[in-house]
């Protein structure tokens, strides 16, 4: 494997890494708040939370970069064309990806466990961390492997706001459209099947964990 | 506990009133429907209903406080499996033992108790139905509440394993003076542990009072019930070996009850059914009927003067006064004529069978 091909794998491994960092630390509260809330905001919230599924990459982009870029409100912070700017790109492109199994697994847990442990004196916040989250594990673990998953074979908004700059943003999917636009179809086809299998090794990996918890 | 909740839910309105003793046992009874785990929920807080909750001397809601459940100190049983499955029995219970406040029951003389020495560092998730039950309550007890809240206590159990847990349950509430407030539609759970009784209909508190005189109340269903009853307290006074027969006090009264021995001086409830005594005019000496107790007639109910689910024809409720006490008795319209009873009139009650029901 060249260095120009490496660069990209090691790139978007970082990125995946990091993002999927970010989504857990705001989707875990996240998740608890929207499973618990009876409000009539959550149905809205859920909505607008969702929609980075649904729409077009370059629409999420296109909005990241108004957002982000030298006209938008968070221009002082430099983040297009930067790894950081990747970074927010994909925590908002994966979000719901992350979000949906770890609210479901909120969701699962009864709300009478919850009371009964809140009438032993368990405040919100021992019932939360002690109760609600080790019960929502497994949850959790498959939702943090979604949204790693996800996060490597980005592309679109990845481009739209980190462009395709080498050793900064050129991510691996980047790299495969770069290749082949040069014709490279050698490095096309080792990033290619290397992200191929490794997808398919996380999916693997993602059913076994589901299989074991469906088992009695 | 003084209560004034208000709340809607739907079509569902509650809007109870009612005062009973912070102490001792009571029962929110009343037909399916009639709003009593709303109530409890309410009461709790765990659904915020409008109102007041006073409980020994406290004002756990009213219109300027709310205490959260989590500082309520009213531990709660529900009707579901609550145990905390990826944890072991050991940790569940410290868990509520983490939050108790100082003076209650030790981790280790709770599981004896309970029964789970055996199992304390299985998982709790992998208990049978009966040993999570028994976590739950062991778990509620050791969080040393100040109130202890069940809804349907038990209730998939079958009736040996309920009983027996009830058995524990009544023992360590009256050894530990703890105060117990339980729903519950199923009379024989009811007769078995309540003091006091608040019994809903429609979501209101029709009716309140102590256990006897609701058993007895006309405007409630108990009486007319075929199984209907009171229950009474009575002292073990000497046990027979021989006969296998336990002496107790009953107000004055001796009264004869087969079974193990009781300790001497025990306080035991009684629970004597309608159906298992009988009335004569005379005091038969060859009759296989062990207790045979002078009663003075309090009054006589037929069955065409009770309405909606009353009496079926031909049966008659007499209430006659026995040492002062009253106890209900269930004979025919028959017997009554030809016995030709009167309010007043002095007879005897024939009690063919009790049951205790715990101590």
């Amino acid at each position: 494997m060249t260095e120009a091909m490496i660069e990209p794998v090691l790139l978007s491994l970082r990125l995946a890494s990091v993002t999927t960092l970010v989504l857990l630390a705001l989707c875990v509260p996240l998740g608890w708040v929207l499973a618990r809330a009876k409000g009539h905001w959550r149905p809205f919230a859920e909505a607008f939370l969702t929609l980075p599924l649904v729409l077009p990459p370059t629409v999420l982009g296109f909005y990241l970069l108004v957002l982000l870029g030298p006209e938008g409100p968070f221009a002082p912070l430099h983040l297009v064309f930067s790894f950081w700017g990747l970074v927010v790109g994909s925590v908002v492109f994966s979000l719901p990806f992350v979000l949906r199994p770890i609210q479901s697994a909120f969701e699962a847990i009864p709300d009478s466990l919850l009371h009964s442990a809140a009438s032993l004196g368990a405040g919100p916040w021992q019932c939360f961390t002690e109760l609600a989250v080790p019960m929502a594990r497994r949850g959790i673990i498959s939702a943090a492997i979604l949204g790693f998953a996800h996060t490597l074979g980005e592309f679109g908004v990845v481009l739209m706001i980190g462009g395709n700059i080498a050793g900064k943003t050129r991510v691996l999917s980047v790299a495969i459209f770069d290749a082949v636009e040069r014709l490279d179809y050698a490095t096309a086809h080792g990033l290619s099947l290397g992200l191929l299998g490794f997808s398919f090794a996380i999916l693997l990996g993602l059913s076994w964990l589901n299989g074991r918890a469906a088992r009695p | 506990m003084k209560i004034d909740l208000t709340a809607t839910k739907g079509a569902f309105t509650l809007k109870a009133k009612a005062d009973w003793p912070d102490s001792g046992t009571t029962v929110i009874a009343g037909p399916s429907g009639a709003g009593k785990s709303s109530l409890l929920h309410a009461i709790l807080g765990i659904d915020r209903a409008q109102g007041a909750v006073m409980f020994n001397g406290d004002a756990l809601q009213d219109n300027k406080t709310f205490v959260p459940l989590h500082k309520r100190r009213m531990a709660w049983v529900s009707q579901h499996d609550d145990v905390f499955a990826h944890q072991s029995v050991r940790e569940n219970l410290r868990f509520a033992e983490r939050f108790a406040a100082p003076g209650g029951m030790e981790l280790s003389e709770i599981a004896e108790r309970f029964s789970l020495k055996g199992v304390l560092d299985q998982n709790a998730g992998t208990l049978s139905g009966g040993q999570k039950q028994r976590l739950i309550l062991a778990r509620a007890l050791l969080s040393n509440p100040r109130l202890l809240t069940l809804d349907e206590p038990f209730g998939a159990l079958d009736a040996e394993a309920r009983h027996e847990l009830l058995g524990l349950l009544q023992s360590l509430c009256v050894e530990q003076n703890l105060p117990l407030l339980f729903v519950s539609h199923d009379f024989d759970t009811l007769t078995r542990l309540a003091d006091h009784m608040a019994y809903m209909e429609d979501g209101q508190v029709v009716a309140q009072g102590g256990l006897n005189a609701c058993l007895l109340d006309t405007a409630l269903p108990f009486r007319y019930r075929e199984d209907a009853c009171v229950i009474r307290r009575a002292k073990a006074t000497a046990y027979n070996r021989d006969h296998g027969l336990n002496r107790l006090d009953l107000g004055g009264a001796d009264l004869f009850v087969p079974g193990t021995a009781i300790g001497k001086g025990m306080d035991v409830r009684l629970r004597l059914r309608a159906g298992d005594i009988s009335l004569s005019r005379s005091h038969h000496q060859d009759s296989s009927v062990l207790n045979i107790l002078a009663v003075e007639i309090e009054g006589i109910e037929h069955a065409n003067q009770t309405k909606g689910a009353g009496l079926s024809p031909g049966l008659v409720n007499v209430t006659v006064s026995l040492h002062g006490a009253t106890v209900l008795v269930r004979i025919t319209e028959k017997s009554a004529r030809a016995l030709a009873l009167n309010a007043g009139d002095r007879v005897f009650a024939q009690i063919k069978a009790s049951a205790l029901v715990g101590g």
